[in-house]
C-alpha cells in the first residue's frame, strides 16, 4: 500500500516534470540559460528550413526535420532535468506549507499583561514586535522569542523529530519557530518576523527554488560556457566561407547540427538541475541554507571548528575502567561500585553499573530496604546504605578521604594521579571506612569520529576542537579523537579570535553554534551552522541552519558543498571532452565530397555523411538525457586529497568524455543503418 | 645521433635559460648597482620610477608607449626617401605597406610584407626597426613581469611601474645579450657596415648587386626578442644573415632562450619553482611532439619528388634536421625568422607550424607574451578542472571567479576572431584572393598560415603568398593589433584583479598546479580549446593537402 | 547557398552574437 503511494508520488513527479519541460520552452524563462536558449533558436531555425524543404519537396527535408526533432529533444531533456529537480523540492514545500494554517491568536498589549485582556487577531497579520500568548494545543503562529513562561514544544513539523523540546524565557532555549505546536504549558512570545519573512516562509521559498539565485561559481561557469558557445559560433559561421574556397557548399542545417553538437549542451542543460539537486540534498539532511553561496563556501572550507560536546564526545563522562587497590579483589570492587551506583540515575552512575555488569556478567539486584544517599554539592558523594549496616560510597577524592579518614595507599594514589593527568575524572569507591579502588571516568569519544577526521585531513581540512575543559583534559581528548588542534577553556571571544587568526592565514572557517554569545563567531565564520534549538540571534548570524540540531552535520554540509562543485566540474569536463569525437564524426561528413581524401578522418567508419551528422546530433541529445540521474544524484564523492580526486575525475570524466562519444556515435550510426533511417 | 643532438640542444637551452632566469629575477627586483642609472634615465624622461601602477594605469602606459612608437616609425618609413642614412636612395614606403610594417614591428610580429634590402633605408632599419625590435620585446617582457606579479605577489593593488620594467628589460637583459650575439655573428661573417650595396661582376660576366648593411646588430635582437624580422628579405636563409652552422645554432638557441627563461622566472617569482617547471614541461611536451612530426616528415621527404629528405626551399648547408628544428622553434616562439622556406615544407609540418601559432603562441611564445598567453590557458584549465576537486578553483592560492573567467574568455576570443574571421574574409573576398599563389588546399594553407602568423604575432609566412596586397596588408595589420592588445589588456586586468585577492593557504585539499597530472591537464586544455577550434580549417588546408598527396596529387 | 538560407542563417547568427555577447558581459542579469 505504502509502496503504491510512493510509486504514485514518483509518477506524479515525473508527469509534472514532463509538463514542465514543455512550459519551460517559454523564451521568457529560457533566455536565462544561454546554452539552451541558443540551442532552441537553432532548433527553431532548423525546423523552419526543414518545413520549407518539405513544402518545396526538396530532397533531404526528412533529414533536416529529423535533426530538428533531436535538437528540440535536447532542450526538452534539459528542461525535464530542471523540472524534476524542482519537483522534488516542491513536494517538500507542500508539506511545509500545510503547517502554515491561518489561525486566530491572542495578542497582548505588553508581555506582562493578563492573558484575559488579550485581543484576537488573524495569525497572518502579526508583525515583528507584537506580544502573543500561546498555550498548549496552539500552533506557534510565526517566529518569536519567549519572554515569559516555559512550555514543551513539538517541532516535528519542521524537524521531523517527535520528542518535544523545552522552550523558556532567557538563556539559549528561548526561540520559537512558526509552525511548531505547544505540547504543554504556556508562554508569552514576542514576534520576531514580519509576515512572509518567517523561517517557515524562507524555508518554503528555498526548497521550492523560488528564491534561487545563481551562485558565484555557477555564474563564472556560465560565463565560460557562453564563451565556448561564442567561439564555436565563430568556428561554424566562418566554415561556409572557408569551404567555398574549395567550392563546397555546406547546407545551413548541417552547420546548425555541427554547432549544437560542439557547444557544451550537456553541462549547459544540466547546470541548474545540479544546483537545485545540491540544495535538495541539504534539505534532505534537514539543513536549510540561507543562500546557495553558503553551500559553495562549505566546499571551500579549510578549517572546521567543532564543539567537543555532542560532536566529538557523547557529552557526558562514562566509566572507562575500575581499578582495585592493593589486596582488593577486582570483583569486590565491581560489586561495591555497582551497589554504590544502583540508585544513581545520572549518566555517570548508569555507566558505572554497566561497566560492573561487563566485568561481573551480572549486577546485584537492589537489596530490599536499602537507603539511597543522593549526591549533594556539599558531600560530593553518593551511595547506598544496606539494612545489614554495610555502607557503599563513591565520590570525589577529597570527599572520600574526608569520609573514611584514610588516604589511598601509594599504588592507588599513583593511579588516581595518572587518571587526572590523562584528562579523566577519578572517583574513589569505599565500603565503610575502607577504600576499595578507583573508578576512571572519562569523556568517551564517539565511535567513528577518528576515521572521519582522518578523512577530513585527507581532504585538506583541519579540525579544531572547541571545549570548555581545562587544557589537560582537552589535550587528552584531542589526541584520542585525532583532531588537529584544540581550543581549551574556550570563551566566545577566544572562538572569534581563533576564526580571525585562521582567516588571516588565508583559510576559510566553518563552525556551528547555538547560543547568543556564538552569534559574533557565527557571523565571522565563512560558513556558520546554527542549531535550530538555538537562539534567534544565532540563527540570524549563521548562513545555514540545522533543523536536527546535530553538530556533526557540519561535516555533512561540507561534503554536500564539495559534491555540488565536483558534479559541475565533472560534467563540464565531460561535455568539452566530447567535442573531439564530434569533430571526427561531422567534419569528414561535410568535406568528403570536396576532398575525398578527408575520408581518413572518419575513423569511426560511419556509414554515410547523413548518418554521421544524425548520429552526432542524436548522441548529443541522448547523453544529456542519460546524465540527468547523475546530475540529480551528484557525482560519487569519496573524501580524498585534491590530487587523488583530480586524478580520478580526470580519468573518468575527461578521458571517459573523450572515449564514450566515439562508442556512442558509432552505436547510434549502426542503429540508424539497421533501422534504415538515413 | 639525431636524438642526442636534439637532447644536447635542449640541455644547453635549459641550462642557459635557468641561469638567465636568475639574472632576470634580480633585474626585475631591482639591482642597487643599476638603480642610479635607471633613476637618472627615467627622471630625465619625466617619469617617477617609484610610482607603482594599477593594472589600468599599466595598460594605459603600454598602449601610450606603443602608440607613440607607431607614430614615429610610420613617419620614418613614409619619409625615409627624404631622411639621411640612405646610400641606396630608397624612396618612401606606400601607406598601406607602412601601416602594416609599423604595426608589425610595434606588436613584436615582424611580419614582412616588404623586402628589407630593397625597400628600407639604413635609417629605417636601424633607428626604426631595430629600435622597435628592442622596445616591442621589452614591452612584452614588462607586461609578462607585471602579470606574473599579479599572480604571485602578496596582496596589493599595483603591478609595478611599466617604464621601469621596460627600461630594465631593454638595458639589462636584451641589450647585453644582443651585444654578445651580434659580436658572435659578426665573427661568423654577418656584415655590420654602413656602406651601401656592392656591385660585383660574376664569373659569367653578368652584374650582380650584393646588398649589405648593419645586419649583425639587427639579427641579434631579431632572434633574442622573438621579433624575426630579417635584415634581408629571405631572412636567416640568406648567407649574410646566417652564414654558418655555428651562427645557425646560436640563432636557434637565441630564439627560445628568453621565452624559456620566463617559465623559470615565473617559478622563482611564485616562490615555488615547481610551478615554473610545470609550465615549462607543458610547453616542452607540445614542442617535442611538434618537432618530432616536422622532423619525421622533412627527413623522410616527398616520395613523389624522389628519394631522400625534403630539400625544396632548404639551404644545403643546414639540411633537413636543422631546418626542422628552426621551423619548430620559430613558430613555437613567436619569432617568425626562417632559415628555410616554410611554404615548401611537407603538409603536416605546415600543420604543426600553424597549430603552434594558432593556439596563441603559447609554446614558449614571444618574449613575455608566451608566458602570459600560457597563463590564460592555465586560468581556463584550473577553472575547468579545479571544480572537480570540490572547491572554488584556485591558482597559486587565489580564487578564479567570474571576473577572471570573463576576461580570460575575452582574451581567448581574439584568436578565433583574427584567424577565423580574418581568414574567412581573405578566402572569399576577390581583392584578397589575388595573394594566393598555389592551387587547392595548399593555397588555402597559405591564407591560414598568414592569418595565424599575424594573430599570433609570429611574422613568418608561407613565402609563395603575396603579402604586399592592400587588402591583406591592412587586414593583417588589424589582426596583429588584435592578437597583441586584445590579449595584453585583459591579462593585465586579470593580474590586477588577482593581486587584490587574499592568498589562501595550500592544503592537501588545494588543487595541485604542478606535477605530471597538471601538465597533462594543461596540454589537453591547450589542445582541446586551442587547437580543436581550428580543426575544421586545418582539415581543409594541410590535412586535405596531405591526404591528396598520399593519393598522388600535388599542388 | 540558396538566398533564403543565407538570409535566415545570417539573421540567426547576428542575433546569437548579440545575445551571447550580452550574456558574456552582463552575466549577473542572466
Amino acid at each position: 500500500m505504502i509502496r503504491d503511494d510512493k510509486a504514485a508520488a514518483m509518477s506524479g513527479l515525473y508527469m509534472a516534470a514532463v509538463r514542465q519541460s514543455v512550459t519551460k520552452l517559454d523564451p521568457r524563462t529560457l533566455w536565462r540559460n544561454p546554452v539552451m536558449f541558443v540551442t532552441a533558436i537553432v532548433a527553431a531555425m532548423t525546423t523552419v528550413l526543414g518545413l520549407r524543404d518539405l513544402a518545396s519537396g526538396t530532397a533531404g527535408a526528412g533529414v533536416a526535420l529529423h535533426i530538428a526533432v533531436w535538437l528540440w529533444l535536447c532542450v526538452l531533456f534539459a528542461n525535464f532535468a530542471e523540472g524534476l529537480a524542482e519537483g522534488r523540492g516542491r513536494a517538500r514545500a507542500d508539506t511545509l506549507r500545510a503547517t502554515k494554517s491561518e489561525t486566530r491568536v491572542r495578542v497582548l498589549a505588553d508581555p506582562d499583561a493578563d492573558p484575559a485582556t488579550a485581543s484576537e487577531v488573524v495569525s497572518t497579520t502579526l508583525r515583528a514586535g507584537q506580544f502573543v500568548y500561546i498555550a498548549a494545543g496552539d500552533i506557534v503562529p510565526t517566529d518569536g522569542e519567549v519572554l515569559r513562561g516555559m512550555a514543551s514544544v513539538n517541532e516535528s513539523a519542521i524537524t521531523g523529530e517527535s520528542a518535544p523540546v523545552i522552550r523558556e524565557a532567557g538563556g539559549d532555549r528561548s526561540s520559537l519557530t512558526g509552525g511548531t505546536t505547544i505540547a504543554s504549558d504556556w508562554v508569552v512570545m514576542q514576534v520576531t518576523a514580519d509576515p512572509g519573512k518567517s523561517f517557515l516562509d524562507r524555508m518554503i521559498a528555498l526548497v521550492e527554488g523560488a528564491e534561487r539565485q545563481k551562485t558565484p561559481n555557477e555564474i563564472a561557469l556560465n560565463i565560460l560556457l557562453v564563451g565556448l558557445t561564442l567561439i564555436f559560433l565563430f568556428v561554424v559561421v566562418t566554415l561556409p566561407a572557408f569551404a567555398s574556397y574549395s567550392g563546397t557548399v555546406i547546407p545551413v542545417v548541417t552547420l546548425a547540427a555541427l554547432f549544437v553538437t560542439l557547444i557544451p549542451t550537456t553541462i549547459g542543460g544540466l547546470l541548474s538541475a545540479i544546483g537545485i539537486a545540491g540544495m535538495d540534498r541539504l534539505v534532505k539532511a534537514n539543513v536549510i541554507a540561507k543562500s546557495g553561496r553558503a553551500v559553495e563556501a562549505a566546499g571551500d572550507v579549510d578549517t572546521l571548528l567543532l564543539d567537543k560536546t555532542g560532536t566529538i564526545t557523547f557529552g557526558n563522562r562514562q566509566a572507562f575502567a575500575l581499578i582495585a587497590g592493593a589486596g582488593v579483589d577486582a570483583r569486590r570492587l565491581a560489586e561495591a561500585a555497582a551497589l554504590a551506583s544502583l540508585a544513581d540515575e545520572t549518566p555517570e552512575g548508569k555507566s558505572i553499573v554497566e561497566k560492573a555488569r561487563e566485568m561481573l556478567g551480572s549486577v546485584p539486584a537492589m537489596p530490599a530496604g536499602a537507603a539511597f544517599v543522593p549526591f549533594t554539592a556539599q558531600t560530593r558523594l553518593s551511595g547506598l546504605d544496606l539494612t545489614d549496616g554495610r555502607r557503599f560510597r563513591k565520590g570525589a577524592i577529597d570527599a572520600v578521604i574526608r569520609l573514611t579518614g584514610q588516604t589511598p595507599p601509594g599504588a592507588l594514589a599513583a593511579q588516581v594521579d595518572a587518571i587526572a593527568r590523562s584528562g579523566g575524572t577519578p572517583l574513589l569507591v569505599a565500603e565503610g571506612a575502607q577504600i576499595l579502588g578507583v573508578v576512571h571516568l572519562k569523556d568517551i569519544v564517539k565511535p567513528g569520529v577518528r576515521t572521519r577526521f582522518a578523512e577530513l585531513r585527507a581532504m585538506g581540512i583541519r579540525t579544531v576542537m572547541i571545549t570548555g575543559d581545562n587544557p589537560l583534559t582537552a589535550a587528552a581528548i584531542a589526541a584520542e579523537a585525532g583532531v588537529d588542534d584544540f581550543l581549551a577553556e574556550a570563551t566566545p571571544e577566544m572562538k572569534l579570535d581563533l576564526i580571525r587568526r585562521e582567516q588571516a592565514g588565508g583559510r576559510l572557517v566553518a563552525m556551528c553554534g547555538d547560543g547568543s554569545n556564538d552569534a559574533p563567531a557565527l557571523a565571522q565564520a565563512d560558513v556558520g551552522v546554527a542549531m535550530n534549538s538555538g537562539t534567534s540571534a544565532a540563527k540570524e548570524a549563521a548562513n545555514l541552519i540545522d533543523l536536527d540540531s546535530d553538530p556533526t552535520k557540519l561535516i555533512e554540509v561540507v561534503l554536500v558543498g564539495k559534491q555540488l562543485l565536483i558534479s559541475r566540474g565533472a560534467l563540464t569536463t565531460f561535455s568539452i571532452a566530447n567535442d573531439v569525437a564530434k569533430y571526427f564524426a561531422v567534419l569528414p561528413a561535410i568535406f568528403v565530397a570536396a576532398y575525398p581524401g578527408l575520408g581518413v578522418l572518419n575513423i569511426m567508419g560511419l556509414a554515410s555523411p547523413t548518418s554521421a551528422i544524425l548520429s552526432a546530433v542524436i548522441f548529443n541529445a541522448l547523453i544529456l538525457a542519460a546524465l540527468v540521474p547523475l546530475a540529480l544524484r551528484g557525482v560519487q564523492y569519496k573524501p580524498a586529497s585534491a590530487a587523488a580526486l583530480l586524478r580520478r575525475n580526470l580519468a573518468v570524466y575527461g578521458l571517459g568524455g573523450m572515449i564514450v562519444p566515439f562508442v556512442g556515435i558509432k552505436a547510434i550510426d549502426l542503429c540508424l543503418v539497421a533501422l534504415n533511417l538515413t | 645521433m639525431t636524438l642526442f643532438s636534439y637532447a644536447l640542444y635542449f640541455g644547453v637551452l635549459v641550462g642557459a635559460a635557468l641561469c638567465l632566469a636568475v639574472w632576470m629575477g634580480r633585474v626585475y627586483d631591482g639591482l642597487p648597482a643599476l638603480a642610479g642609472i635607471e633613476r637618472r634615465l627615467l627622471r630625465g624622461a619625466g617619469v617617477d620610477p617609484s610610482r607603482d601602477m594599477g593594472w589600468a594605469a599599466y595598460a594605459m602606459a603600454v598602449l601610450a608607449f606603443n602608440l607613440v612608437g607607431f607614430g614615429v616609425l610610420y613617419v620614418v618609413l613614409r619619409g625615409q626617401g627624404l631622411l639621411p642614412l640612405n646610400p641606396d636612395g630608397i624612396g618612401g614606403m606606400a601607406p598601406d605597406l607602412a601601416f602594416n610594417t609599423t604595426i608589425s614591428f610595434v606588436t613584436n610580429t615582424n611580419w614582412q610584407a616588404y623586402s628589407g634590402e630593397a625597400q628600407l633605408s639604413y635609417l629605417s632599419q636601424m633607428a626604426g626597426l631595430t629600435v622597435q625590435n628592442f622596445v616591442s620585446a621589452g614591452t612584452g617582457m614588462a607586461v609578462a613581469v607585471a602579470v606574473i606579479r599579479g599572480f604571485t605577489a602578496a596582496k596589493g593593488a599595483t603591478l609595478g611601474n611599466f617604464w621601469l620594467d621596460l627600461t630594465r628589460s631593454v638595458l639589462w637583459i636584451l641589450l647585453p645579450l644582443s651585444v654578445v650575439l651580434a659580436l658572435f655573428l659578426a665573427w661568423q661573417g654577418v656584415p655590420q657596415t654602413l656602406q651601401g650595396a656592392v656591385t660585383a661582376t660574376t664569373v659569367e660576366g653578368g652584374e650582380q648587386i650584393i646588398a649589405r648593411g648593419p645586419a649583425a646588430a639587427q639579427i641579434a635582437i631579431k632572434q633574442l626578442g622573438t621579433n624575426g624580422g630579417g635584415f634581408f628579405g629571405v631572412n636567416s636563409a640568406h648567407p649574410f644573415e646566417n652564414p654558418t652552422i655555428a651562427s645557425n645554432l646560436a640563432q636557434s638557441l637565441s630564439i627560445l632562450l628568453i621565452p624559456v627563461a620566463f617559465c623559470f622566472l615565473f617559478g622563482r617569482m611564485a616562490g615555488d619553482r615547481r610551478q615554473g617547471w610545470a609550465i615549462f614541461a607543458a610547453m616542452a611536451v607540445m614542442f617535442a611532439a611538434g618537432l618530432a612530426v616536422i622532423h619525421v616528415y622533412e627527413v623522410a621527404g616527398n616520395p613523389s619528388l624522389g628519394i631522400g629528405a625534403n630539400m625544396e626551399g632548404k639551404e644545403q648547408r643546414f639540411g633537413a634536421m636543422l631546418s626542422a628544428l628552426w621551423a619548430a622553434s620559430t613558430t613555437a616562439a613567436s619569432n617568425g625568422s626562417v632559415n628555410a622556406m616554410h611554404d615548401s615544407f611537407m603538409p603536416l609540418s605546415g600543420l604543426v607550424m600553424m597549430v603552434f601559432m594558432a593556439i596563441g603562441e603559447v609554446i614558449f611564445g614571444g618574449v613575455g607574451a608566451g608566458l602570459y598567453g600560457m597563463l590564460l590557458y592555465v586560468v581556463l584549465a584550473v577553472f575547468l578542472a579545479g571544480l572537480m576537486v570540490g572547491r572554488t578553483p584556485e591558482y597559486l592560492g587565489r580564487k578564479i571567479e567570474a571576473r577572471e573567467v570573463t576576461l580570460a574568455v575575452l582574451a581567448f576570443l581574439s584568436m578565433p576572431l583574427g584567424i577565423l574571421v580574418g581568414g574567412a574574409l581573405a578566402a572569399t573576398v576577390p581583392a584578397a584572393l589575388t595573394s594566393v599563389q598555389d592551387a587547392g588546399p595548399h593555397g588555402f594553407g597559405e591564407i591560414l598560415y598568414a592569418y595565424s602568423s599575424a594573430t599570433g604575432n609570429n611574422g613568418s609566412a608561407f613565402g609563395g603568398w603575396g603579402a604586399a596586397n592592400p587588402w591583406n596588408t591592412t587586414a593583417l595589420g588589424l589582426v596583429m593589433l588584435l592578437g597583441r592588445y586584445a590579449i595584453i589588456v585583459p591579462l593585465l586586468a586579470i593580474a590586477g584583479s588577482m593581486i587584490r585577492k587574499p592568498k589562501s593557504a595550500t592544503t592537501s585539499g588545494s588543487f595541485p598546479t604542478h606535477g605530471p597530472l597538471f601538465v597533462t591537464l594543461l596540454v589537453l586544455t591547450v589542445l582541446i580549446l586551442g587547437a580543436l577550434t581550428f580543426f575544421p580549417v586545418l582539415a581543409l588546408g594541410p590535412v586535405a593537402e596531405e591526404t591528396a598527396r598520399m593519393a598522388g596529387q600535388s599542388f | 547557398m540558396p538566398l533564403f538560407d543565407l538570409i535566415l542563417g545570417a539573421a540567426v547568427t547576428g542575433a546569437l552574437f548579440v545575445y551571447l555577447g550580452a550574456a558574456l558581459l552582463w552575466p549577473h542579469r542572466f
